[in-house]
């Protein structure tokens, strides 16, 4: 790669392709669009009129150029299941998603990475078992199952955190949108009450995304430090009696660095696509469930716009991993 | 030592917990609101449009709770019937007001209708289905009158402007408002105005001040949420005052909780299975036959839809006027072989239906290979006429039979380009005898006589019609014991909070 021109590149490239093979997918999906809009019992002018007005009497190619010119004008559609412009939906759901996803990242990273280096320092011993135990859990437990147990057990059994949703049912229409990230929002407005339930509603669907990254990461640090414990220059490092804890973190974690934030950016990229499961328990409005809304209602503008959303997130996060990767790892530079 | 650093350790967690329980003047309903498209009463097709938009707009005529096969007047006082039946004349109330605390009045009342048939999109269809046309709606010193074509059933004319498409605006109110305004605000004289809506995650409604008898509740919130299971912990937890999505298998546990309740609501809404009779295989009388004598309907609505649906073997709803009484006939399995496809919403209940029927079938030799799909592909499908069997859902535009025995008998032309897509065309079911019935039904003044043709028409139904109407829906609704007042009548727009009280 040869700096910003050519990632720039890269990007359009890569969201012109997602977009036509989006497109085109939904093109010979077995839905009608137009009864998603206007219903089963419009008159048949109506239909005419509104599959006119959707562009679906042309030829498909056309149609998808139309489209292009449309998103290079930033202007994606209306959404039909909402009745709004695609931009502004993006912009509703978007932010709930995101809260949720860093939160639940910072969770798995302050949890996982820990575990991992405990699981290599100790391999073998019982913080090895534990950490073993969480990436089985993490791999193999359902997200949905354990969302629904996470509910059961600390909202509707102990009463520890708040219940779905962003925010006690009463307290949303009291705090104004701004950022619609509802923490800040309720920092911004000095609405306290609102800031408590806001945490109280983000720590179980966080904790539940969060410990699926942390079996990742956990996994992946055992791996990495293992790995390099293993290598002469730790052992030289010993050897010239380096207190153990500097060993670890500099002459095994340093190295192991590159392929942890390549995992980071990863999981935080599936993360920022909204997990669908947990936004269906939690009754999260976050973009992974408008994007399966629209999907199941044939919604392209929406689909589209969405999707193309997740796509740019991801090259955007594997730019800046690359980057950190080449920095960190003077290998790959 | 321990035990007290862990007991730190949980108190520590416990600022997270919900901390308030609902307000009283507040009402919160968990729902599924992924229908909620638009709520101009000139656009609303699905359920969940109507039911708020029932909250926020009045129309000439109503309902009294219970009384569903007898219109009264809503904002009309009086009305008169003139001209052997064509013309209709009501006298307005005057004490109704918007919400912008104008009072009603004739022309909002033209001018809402006039807009609906302007914008001809599905309510449209409900209004012209007594022939109204902007031409045919005037005003005569204050008052609506509308001149029919010909003369109708007064009992059709009535239910026709109870419904959703008939809601009254206020068209002061959008004068200045941009194009598509109205499918996101309200401006109606209904209980409740519109506070707030994000789609597919809440609904606020907020009391109309200047409404005759304002609501009891200030607030009416209508949460998203998807998922039962999680509606049935909100509900038990008191951050919900009812829930309206929970299945059989989450309702049976509720007894354990004494504060909760449970209430069951009929609903006009029809489960039915179609046969397309434009199949070569399904065209034959006796591949109709043989489907229709095999199902063994009461027992498979027992067993898949349990509380929540009753057996109902004619095409007019239960409560309606000229429901037929008689129930599905015995099963006399007669040997069938073919192999066929059922197309069907791959959710609960219409899965389960679908597991049942096939297993029925299974038994008189006719094997059935399950579709499973989305609604949306389901019904593309239906409408495309691609499918062998179909299992759909059915509920009337309005509380009157024609609502459905037109759409299911009705096939003027059986092309593959007809406009009119109804559910007897879907199937390729071309009946004269039928239609006329159904063209004579709408047109008898007598409700005695009206009802015995609604009643022969659907034993022709059960004779040769491509359909085996299953059951009627019932709504099962669990919420807060104490609470009062919900009004939750056979049609979305008989949905109403206005008189809710919580203990």
């Amino acid at each position: 790669m040869k700096g910003w021109p050519a990632h720039l590149a890269a990007l359009a490239l890569t969201a012109l392709g997602l977009l036509a093979a989006t497109f085109f997918i939904g093109r010979v999906v077995p839905i009608d669009p137009v009864l998603a809009a206007i219903g089963e019992r419009a008159p048949p002018e109506a239909y005419r009129t509104m599959r006119e007005a959707f562009g679906l009497d042309r030829p498909v190619f056309e149609q998808f150029l139309r489209y292009l010119w449309q998103v290079l004008r930033l202007d994606f559609g209306d959404s039909i299941l909402t009745a709004r412009p695609v931009a502004r939906d993006l912009l509703r759901v978007f932010p709930a998603t995101f809260e949720l996803a860093t939160v639940a990242m910072l969770l798995g990273i302050g949890f996982g990475l820990p575990l991992g280096v405990a699981a290599a320092f100790w391999h073998g011993r019982w913080p090895d078992a534990l950490a073993r135990g969480v990436a089985l859990l993490g791999y193999s437990v359902p997200v949905f199952w354990l969302g629904l147990m996470g509910l059961l057990v600390f909202y509707a059994g102990l009463g520890w955190t708040g219940g779905p949703g962003r925010l006690a049912i009463w307290l949303e229409d009291d705090l104004p949108r701004v950022t619609g990230l509802m923490t800040v929002d309720a920092v911004l407005a000095g609405h306290w009450a609102a800031l408590a339930s806001a945490l109280g509603h983000l720590v179980l669907p966080a904790s539940v995304l969060g410990l699926f990254s942390a079996a990742a990461i956990a996994r992946m640090t055992r791996a990495a430090l293992i790995e390099q414990l293993a290598q002469d220059h730790v052992t030289a490092a010993r050897a010239r009696g380096i207190p153990e804890w500097r060993v670890v973190l500099r002459h095994g974690l340093r190295p192991a660095a590159a392929p942890l934030v390549n995992t980071v950016a990863l999981s935080y990229g599936h993360l920022l696509e909204g997990s669908v499961l947990t936004e269906i328990v939690f009754a999260w409005p976050g973009l992974g469930l408008y994007l399966t809304q629209a999907l199941l209602s044939a919604d392209m503008n929406a689909v589209l716009g969405a999707t193309l959303l997740v796509g740019v997130l991801f090259i955007g996060l594997n730019a800046l991993s690359d980057h950190l990767v080449r920095r960190l790892d003077a290998r790959s530079r | 030592m321990r035990a007290a650093r862990w007991a730190l350790i949980l108190l520590g967690l416990t600022p997270f917990a919900a901390q308030a329980t609902v307000p009283r003047d507040t009402l919160v309903v968990a729902t599924q609101l992924d229908d909620l498209i638009s709520l101009d009463p000139a656009e609303i097709f699905e359920i969940g449009g109507a039911e708020v938009a029932a909250n926020l707009y009045r129309r000439l005529i109503g309902f009294e709770p219970g009384l569903w096969d007898r219109p009264v007047g809503d904002l009309a006082q009086i009305w008169q019937v003139e001209r052997e039946g064509r013309r209709y004349v009501f006298v307005l109330r005057t004490d109704a007001r918007f919400a912008s605390g104008r009072t009603v009045n004739a022309e909002d009342v033209v001018g809402s209708w006039r807009r609906v048939l302007a914008k001809d999109k599905a309510p449209a269809a409900v209004l012209r289905s007594i022939g109204l046309s902007p031409e045919r709606l005037s005003i005569a010193q204050g008052q609506v009158a509308i001149d029919l074509p010909e003369a109708l059933a007064p009992g059709l004319v009535l239910a026709v402007l109870a419904s959703t498409a008939a809601s009254v605006i206020d068209l002061q109110a959008i004068a200045d408002k941009p194009e598509g305004w109205l499918g996101r605000n309200s401006a109606g004289a209904g209980a409740f105005e519109l506070a707030h809506w994000s789609p597919q995650e809440r609904v606020t409604l907020r009391r109309n001040p200047h409404h005759p008898q304002p609501a009891t509740m200030a607030r009416i919130v209508l949460r998203h949420v998807a998922e039962p299971t999680t509606q049935r912990l909100m509900l038990q937890r008191g951050d919900v005052d009812l829930a309206r999505n929970l299945g059989p298998d989450l309702m049976a546990g509720l007894g354990r909780f004494p504060d909760l309740a449970v209430a069951a609501y009929p609903k006009a809404a029809l489960y039915y299975l179609a046969v397309n009779r434009r199949r070569p295989t399904l065209a034959e009388d006796g591949a109709l036959a043989a489907i229709k004598s095999a199902l063994d309907v009461p027992a498979l609505v027992a067993a898949t839809l349990g509380a929540r649906g009753r057996p109902h073997a004619g095409i007019v709803p239960a409560g309606f006027l000229g429901a037929a009484e008689e129930g599905h006939a015995a099963p006399k399995p007669a040997p069938w072989p073919a192999g066929l496809t059922l197309d069907v919403r791959a959710a609960p209940p219409t899965l389960d239906l679908a597991e049942a029927i096939q297993a029925q079938l299974a038994k008189a030799g006719i094997a059935v290979a399950i579709q499973p799909g989305d609604s949306k592909t389901v019904l593309t499908r239906y409408r495309a006429r691609r499918h062998d069997l179909v299992i759909a859902r059915w509920a009337p535009d309005f509380a009157d039979p024609h609502a459905n025995a037109e759409p299911f008998s009705r096939n003027p032309d059986n092309g593959d380009a007809a406009g009119e897509r109804t559910p007897a065309w879907r199937n390729g079911w071309v009946d004269a005898e039928a239609m006329a019935l159904v063209e004579q039904a709408v047109r008898e003044f007598d409700s005695e006589r009206r009802a015995a043709l609604y009643r022969r028409l659907q034993a022709i139904h059960r004779q040769r019609g491509p359909f085996v109407i299953l059951a009627q829906e019932v709504e099962i609704v669990a919420m807060r014991r104490g609470l009062a007042g919900l009004v939750n009548g056979p049609l979305p727009e008989m949905l109403r909070f206005e008189s809710v009280t919580k203990p």
